[in-house]
């Protein structure tokens, strides 16, 4: 015992010492996660990072470099007609675009990127600012000019934003529980505005040397919409072949802005288009007609698209003639619709009527159908005279009715459908309820057995209280319990 | 004339199945012994050369001899008499009963 005692403290010795231990190696771990979170683009949950460069590191990375200077010298030399002969693909030009298509993205990813750092570092200083400007080029210069300002109407925010949305700012942040900035983290901050403005630029460009190549690249997109909104629709898709992959919905909706309500009503929002607005067939459209001109441009755009990605096409006639027809079906949108013509009336009979069958009709017509005892009424025996009702030959003759020799024993009226139905309604109704009882109704029946029978109502009502018996299928049940909710 | 231009305007409307034509009684005097034609206005119907014969209520089944304000009363009869004909009747029976034309 003196050994387990013994061991037992060995044992509490070895924790202590293995705590300590792992304590360290958890000081470790944490410290290695956090680099590789940081070294990590992706990753943004971590908000202790400080330094922006360990978050972003495109304009640092080679490649970026390399793109970028190409784009430099190739907007200097301006464009070069002579390749209709070579294949695309060895083109160094167009591997330099197929990168630069690559690259916006990147960059869009980057921007996004660094907008969230500055926003993490901003919300100290002005949380509500994040929801009412939501682009994030707009915030990044609205705060780089905002800086730790707390008054904001020392701030001119003139031209970074609509008036409406200025208006808005500025009372929120009248109202803002943000404290100012220490001046490192306000360093940091106005640090990231200027990268991203600096990717913003650096994306406009790229984005300007792939519209000026954009004739030779895909000529049948670039005739439908316009170079300038093919090049932004080729850099958001990711590749002409990228954007040839999407379907046509899609390609309606690259470049569409999300809307900010800032309490304004969606009433009157519009319909959800986006780089496709900018073309010229959208702008000379009438209003009306918008959506769906929108539509039409861009299936008809992603067709070209597809032809370009195939180099089907190299002149451009396709995208000619699929304007053409984007022309002509506008027009024909437009036009007034044939006035009314004062129809003749068709020749009567000409047309038989359209007689219907089946069981339904058959059922219906049952119920005004000729009975048996009318059709005897209707005959006569030959040679013997008929018995009428006033007798004589007055009245209305009785036929073979009553007559010997009619071939029938017994001739029942035979109940009607109709006689059926109204029975069946009348049988549900409750003997027993005060005052509103149907005067048809009868409590007596007969029956072979016991002959007279007198119902008694209270079993009636008994019958449907038990819950026993389904009342699916009785003819009598109707709700067994209503509960008022 | 509101006779007139009650038969114009219905014109277009039966063109199918009936052709209206206006006679001149003043010029074509042929026919006003035989059909009785001294009224300003009176409408007769006639399918396959034979005289279709109208119980109108007013007594005279032979002609329309006042003036329809309603072209869809007009319709009517012109179509009434059409099924009749074709059914080879010779007196149809109008939908609108018209003796009390008179009585205002």
């Amino acid at each position: 015992m003196a050994t387990l005692a013994d061991s037992f403290l060995a044992d509490l010795d070895e924790l202590s010492d293995n705590e300590a231990d792992v304590l360290e190696e958890e000081n470790n771990d944490v410290a290695n996660m956090e680099e590789d979170i940081d070294g990590d683009l992706a990753d943004i949950e971590t908000l202790n990072y400080d330094d922006l460069d360990s978050v972003s590191k495109l304009q640092k990375s080679q490649r970026y470099i390399d793109i970028m200077q190409k784009v430099e010298d190739a907007l200097e030399k301006g464009s070069h007609i002579s390749n209709q002969g070579m294949v695309l693909e060895d083109d160094p030009e167009y591997q330099l675009i197929v990168d630069c298509n690559g690259l916006s993205v990147d960059i869009e990813n980057e921007i996004v990127i660094i907008h969230n750092f500055i926003r993490d570092k901003y919300r100290l200083k002005f949380p509500e600012l994040e929801s009412l400007v939501h682009h994030p080029i707009d915030y990044a210069r609205v705060v780089k000019k905002i800086g730790n300002e707390m008054d904001l109407t020392l701030v001119d925010l003139e031209g970074l934003l609509p008036s409406a949305i200025i208006m808005v700012v500025s009372v929120t942040a009248s109202t803002t529980s943000g404290k100012p900035l220490p001046e490192d983290v306000l360093q940091k901050t106005v640090d990231a505005c200027d990268r991203a403005l600096a990717l913003d630029t650096a994306k406009k460009k790229v984005l300007e040397f792939v519209e000026s190549r954009m004739g030779y690249i895909a000529p049948n997109l670039s005739t439908i919409v316009g170079s300038a909104v093919a090049a932004k629709l080729m850099g958001t898709a990711g590749g002409l072949s990228a954007l040839a992959k999407m379907p046509a919905c899609n390609v309606q909706l690259l470049g569409a802005k999300k809307k900010t309500l800032a309490g304004f009503s969606t009433a009157t929002s519009q319909f959800r288009v986006g780089y496709i607005e900018q073309t010229e067939i959208f702008q000379t459209t009438p209003p009306a007609l918008r959506s769906r001109a929108c539509r039409l441009l861009a299936s008809k755009a992603t067709l070209a698209a597809r032809i370009d990605s195939t180099r089907g096409d190299p002149l451009g006639n396709a995208g000619k003639t699929l304007k053409e027809e984007i022309h002509k079906k506008i027009e024909k949108w437009q036009e007034p619709p044939p006035a009314k013509q004062p129809k003749p009336l068709p020749v009567p009979d000409s047309e038989p009527k359209k007689k219907r069958g089946g069981r339904r009709l058959r059922k219906m017509k049952e119920r005004y159908a000729i009975t048996d005892m009318r059709k005897l009424a209707n005959r006569m025996q030959f040679g013997v005279p008929e018995e009428s009702s006033l007798g004589d030959g007055l009245g209305e003759g009785y036929g073979m009715l009553g007559q010997a020799g009619s071939g029938k024993l017994r001739v029942s009226i035979g109940q009607s459908k109709l006689a059926a139905k109204v029975a069946k309604k009348f049988k549900e109704k409750n003997y027993g309820s005060s005052g509103a009882t149907s005067g048809l109704t009868s409590s007596l029946a007969f029956t072979p057995v016991q002959g007279i029978e007198l119902t008694n109502p209270q079993a009636h009502a008994h019958q449907l209280g038990s819950g026993t018996q389904s009342t699916y299928f009785s003819e009598t049940g109707t709700f067994s319990k209503i509960k008022r909710t | 004339m509101q006779m007139d231009e009650v038969l114009a305007s219905v014109a277009e409307k039966v063109k199918n199945f009936a052709v209206i034509y206006v006679v001149d009684i003043t010029e074509v005097l042929d026919f006003n012994t035989m059909y009785e034609l001294y009224d300003p206005s009176t409408v007769m119907f006639f399918f396959r050369n034979k005289h279709i014969m109208i119980d109108l209520g007013t007594g005279n089944n032979n002609k329309i001899n006042w003036a329809l304000k309603d072209k869809q009363e007009f319709i009517d009869i012109v179509e009434t008499v059409y099924r009749g004909a074709r059914k080879d009747r010779g007196l149809v029976i109008a939908p609108k009963d018209y003796s009390t034309k008179y009585r205002y």
